[in-house]
């Protein structure tokens, strides 16, 4: 670490706004992507609540509109994918050896473009016309001036911009640390898992993310009486450079759980990750997949290479196979810990299968046409995303919380925070995949006792607000955890990286004391004399 | 050598995401499709080169907090809000743009 000692260090309030320590920006970064999360959530609830019965009960169609534009926008733009990056930020440093995070200004600007930018699209509800409200896609003509008339729409347009700008400077702050920063030893095929699913989650973001950019930047000229997307070729040319983000946005939310949730796993089974280089190539293969499968939103169009994003969005089982692979193989003949982090690891793998197996059934074109903005749909993203991403973020949370405060959280409160959270998540989404397949459509307010989805969608309701129940658990623990401080020190679970060899939470420089001896992607079980799998019989 | 390494890497990606995009020919001859795709791929073109030049960091001074990089951004916010806001809003954004990297100049040499 050939770093300086920095000045004197920049605390309090100065420090929360102007500090550049990478795990100072995390940790606002995660604090603020969850504030957003909570209010995402209201959004979703009141959505919910709306639906539970026939007939128009707490908001008007044009309303309804708004909360679930801004429900998407929030969970997708300023929650997970900027949580993600949190991780990341404060993780990716300390796996690697290093001392700070490459480009800490850089970095510093992004977390604020992301909180100016969040501010800025919820800023659109003061807006004479309302928040925007043409869909998280903000599909053109939908959104364009004459249909979505007003600056709310202009608002969201450039929070949007905002926020990812944000996210795209942060991930290359990740990425240039990965590359230039790596302590001495540290070869790509030692960097820990996380760390690599980071390296993906990164490529992902700087080379799909500048196209939304390009999308809404286009968007926002158009609606000032430029033509960018004009005839009707525009609204294809629209989607093709909204979905080329649309779709690997959708694995940024998800690669850095698996890594999360693999190395959770490992540690907890006392053993190192099974397949290491499997992991590795899978992911590579997984993250190029990705790149390749956006048409698939657009199957219905009839302007798309069908065949071509039909196949490559099949070939998507394999990679994510292999990864379920390493995960099984890792758990069998391990010495399992079934504390708070494990059981939210298992439960995201598992969560996860069900939002994979119903996209295998919607990559493939005559099933899509028939399912195709659908309530179907809803189901399978949102156990893509809620049920997977949220998931494997709750196994990071309770796995990496006492390394960065210090404290444990409670693992009774976190079990039932997961008993909880299992429940509503399947009560939930479980009933929209009979929904949609009984043609209930998305982004509707109302509908009749006549069409007989009532008893599905009270139950969807009532399930949306256990979900609720059990954030308001993890909150409790988080509380609870803070009053009656448990000390943690410093590798409380016997981790297998390098945070795990510093304080909790680590001092300014990450490292005080000389690093183990780097000669795998799990340095402290190299320490302890764990034998390394070559070296196994 | 680190930078050299991580290269490997990320051409490797690159490498896929090429496979991929020419298999892509044999389906559509579509223009937008192939454009979109291969501007992303080209971008990655210029990231291996950073990385193969990227050198094993040097001693250097750890900025502990920078005023410069939170004006910087709020300069840009402020210019993406005169989209919604009007031309005033644009108007500031670039005063404190200027502002912003006056700071940053100022926090870099000090």
């Amino acid at each position: 670490m050939s770093v300086a000692a920095p000045l004197a260090p920049a605390r309090g309030l100065a420090g929360a706004v102007v500090g550049t320590d990478h795990k100072s920006v995390a940790a606002r970064t995660f604090i603020t992507a969850f504030g957003f999360f909570f209010a995402g959530g209201v959004v979703a609830l009141i959505m919910r609540w709306e639906l539970a019965t026939p007939g128009m009960q707490v908001t008007s169609r044009a309303g309804y509109d708004q909360l679930f534009t801004m429900h998407g926008s929030t969970m997708i733009y300023l929650f997970v994918t900027p949580v993600a990056l949190s991780l990341g930020t404060y993780f990716v440093p300390l796996q690697v050896g290093a001392a700070e995070i490459a480009g800490p200004r850089v970095n510093l600007i992004g977390y604020w473009l992301l909180a100016f930018g969040g501010v800025i699209a919820w800023s659109s509800f003061l807006a004479r016309n309302g928040a925007a409200q043409a869909a998280w896609t903000a599909e053109f003509p939908m959104s364009d001036a004459p249909n979505t008339p007003g600056t709310g729409m202009d608002l969201w347009i450039a929070g949007v911009m905002l926020a990812t700008s944000g996210v795209i400077l942060m991930a290359a702050c990740q990425l240039a640390t990965i590359v230039a920063r790596r302590a001495p030893g540290m070869t790509m095929l030692r960097v820990p898992v996380f760390t690599w699913s980071m390296v993906v989650t990164c490529l992902m973001v700087v080379s799909a993310f500048p196209s939304l950019l390009i999308a809404m930047g286009g968007l926002l000229l158009d609606r000032h009486g430029v033509d960018v997307y004009p005839g009707a070729g525009g609204a294809t040319a629209y989607q093709h450079l909204f979905w080329f983000y649309g779709h690997p946005v959708v694995y940024v939310m998800f690669f850095p759980f698996v890594g999360a949730s693999l190395e959770v796993i490992a540690t907890f089974s006392g053993r190192r990750v099974f397949g290491y280089k499997g992991i590795v190539l899978s992911l590579l293969a997984f993250a190029a997949l990705s790149m390749a499968v956006w048409g698939h939103h657009m199957f219905t169009t009839g302007q798309v290479a069908n065949h071509y994003f039909s196949l490559t969005s099949t070939m998507l089982a394999v990679p994510a196979g292999m990864e379920y692979v390493a995960a099984i193989g890792t758990l069998i003949g391990g010495a399992l810990v079934l504390r708070t982090p494990m059981l939210f690891a298992i439960a995201f793998f598992l969560q996860f299968l069900l939002g994979g197996l119903s996209g295998i059934y919607v990559g493939s074109p005559p099933l899509d046409y028939h399912v195709h903005d659908s309530y179907f749909v809803v189901a399978h993203f949102h156990y893509t995303l809620l049920a997977g991403s949220v998931f494997g973020l709750f196994a990071a949370v309770y796995y990496w919380w006492p390394k960065v405060t210090g404290f444990h959280l409670r693992d009774g409160l976190g079990k039932l925070h997961l008993a909880l959270f299992v429940i509503g998540t399947n009560v939930t989404f479980l009933p929209m995949f009979f929904l949609g397949y009984d043609g209930m459509p998305r982004r509707v307010a109302n509908y009749t006792p006549a069409d007989r989805w009532t008893t599905l969608n009270v139950l969807s309701t009532v399930g949306a607000f256990v979900i609720g129940l059990s954030i308001a658990v993890f909150c409790l623990n988080v509380l609870v955890s803070w009053l009656r401080a448990e000390p943690a020190g410093p590798d409380p679970w016997g981790g297998q990286t390098l945070e795990w060899a510093t304080s909790s939470p680590p001092p300014r420089l990450n490292f005080v004391a000389p690093l183990p001896p780097i000669r795998s992607s799990e340095p402290l079980l190299d320490l302890r004399g764990v034998p390394a799998p070559e070296a196994l019989p | 050598m680190r930078g050299r390494d991580a290269a490997l890497w990320i051409g490797l990606w690159t490498v896929f995401n090429i496979v991929l995009s020419t298999l892509l020919f044999v389906f559509t001859t579509d223009l937008m499709t192939h454009v979109v795709y291969w501007l992303a791929i080209v971008w990655l073109l210029p990231l291996i080169l950073i990385a193969l030049l990227a050198r094993d960091p040097g001693r250097r001074a750890l900025p502990q907090a920078s005023g410069g990089s939170v004006v910087l951004a709020l300069a840009v916010a402020f210019l993406a809000l005169g989209a919604g806001l009007g031309l005033w809003a644009a108007l500031c954004g670039a005063a404190l743009g200027v502002v912003g990297v006056v700071l940053l100049v100022t926090e870099r040499s000090a």
